[in-house]
């Protein structure tokens, strides 16, 4: 069973508080849009690299509370970050991995093996104990706001299915690539804004 | 950082850069983190930061990592270094450029690189060629430290840093 992206991308929205939150790719356009808030940034565009840019920034920024959603695709490219974000345990960080076991953004191809992945055993492995697993959505409405309340580093897999919110390059290309400058601007404004407590 | 005792091991002492010189050069830069993996040439040198200094070494498991990292202090308003072996580079490059310079995250780059006699390059296709000609190639500034004398370059870079769109290189050849 998956869970629809746009169904749990807003029951994250309606959870938000103040919290900084990086999206990847497909994550990016429906979160501007259920979300939209000068805290959210999706100019990280290295795959696997919006984690361990929000590592950085939990770690500078220890009064503010860091999400970090990005795809099983983009985490594959990266799967060391986990032993590092372990090591520097910060309390502040929630990585969110949106599993829809494809290259979405290309066009669908499966990831290598992607029926046998368990990333949530890969974060345990890596000595992230608190890693979770969802793929159905009354369990993650049941649990999922206890666990944005939680020490970090939290991390939590969500089975997951594109929705109506598919987005190919070429739109992701004018929506959001287009516009980084934009989101850089904004982005450090509210941080120069809300500076460190 | 954690250390094992090897025995018989000598690690290398940077012959022509001082590896203290180097630590107090940082230090007085206001660098509060360095974001690394080891190499043999700054060995003493990550030791020394981690028994005797205020700067926080954070450890990564492959060096793009770093670049990412750096960028997230940054942004976070720390002041933030990178340091890594001229391979480290290579590897970094497609984060360098699709993360730190496209969120303009200005920040201090490391790059321990070693000049080589042409001769010897000729059955070396990795080392000492490349790391300055790459950065320079993307437009990236990167000054070049040959002895303990020029680590006024570190500064210089640094100060190139503050207000800057984009991370600021030094090849150190220990």
């Amino acid at each position: 069973m998956a869970i629809k992206r746009d169904e749990f991308l807003k029951f994250l929205a309606s959870l938000r508080k103040d919290e900084i939150v990086l999206t990847a790719w497909q994550a990016s356009i429906p979160w501007e849009t259920y979300s939209p808030s000068p805290f959210n940034f999706p100019s990280v565009r290295t795959m696997g690299e919006t984690s361990t840019f929000g590592l950085g920034l939990a770690i500078a920024r220890p009064d503010k509370r860091i999400i970090v959603l990005e795809g099983d695709g983009s985490l594959l490219m990266n799967l060391g970050s986990l032993v590092t974000i372990s090591t520097v345990s910060p309390p502040n960080l929630t990585q969110v991995l949106l599993q829809n076991r494809m290259y979405e953004t290309s066009g669908g191809q499966m990831l290598p093996n992607a029926d046998k992945l368990d990333f949530a055993a890969f974060a345990r492995a890596a000595g992230i104990p608190r890693a979770y697993h969802y793929d159905d959505m009354p369990r993650c409405r049941l649990e999922l706001p206890r666990l944005l309340q939680e020490k970090g580093p939290v991390f939590i897999v969500v089975d997951m299915e594109p929705g109506a919110d598919h987005a190919s390059a070429k739109e992701f290309g004018w929506k959001i690539r287009a516009k980084d400058l934009e989101f850089v601007k904004r982005f450090r404004q509210a941080l120069a804004e809300n500076p460190k407590s | 950082m954690r250390f094992a005792d090897l025995p018989n091991h000598t690690p290398a002492t940077g012959k022509k850069i001082s590896l203290q010189a180097l630590k107090t050069v940082l230090e007085e830069c206001g660098i509060e983190y360095l974001v690394a993996l080891p190499e043999s040439p700054y060995e003493l040198f990550l030791k020394d930061i981690a028994e005797h200094s205020t700067i926080r070494i954070i450890q990564v498991t492959r060096e793009a990592e770093g670049m990412a990292i750096c960028a997230g202090l940054t942004y976070g308003g720390g002041k933030a270094a990178w340091l890594g072996s001229y391979k480290g580079f290579y590897n970094s490059l497609d984060t360098l450029i699709g993360t730190a310079r496209r969120v303009q995250a200005s920040f201090l780059i490391l790059i321990s690189d070693e000049e080589i006699p042409p001769a010897r390059a000729v059955h070396d296709p990795e080392m000492g060629r490349y790391a300055v000609a790459l950065a320079r190639a993307i437009g990236l500034p990167c000054l070049e430290v040959r002895t303990t004398e020029e680590l006024a370059r570190v500064r210089q870079a640094m100060e190139q840093t503050t207000g800057g769109i984009q991370p600021v290189a030094v090849a150190l050849y220990f």
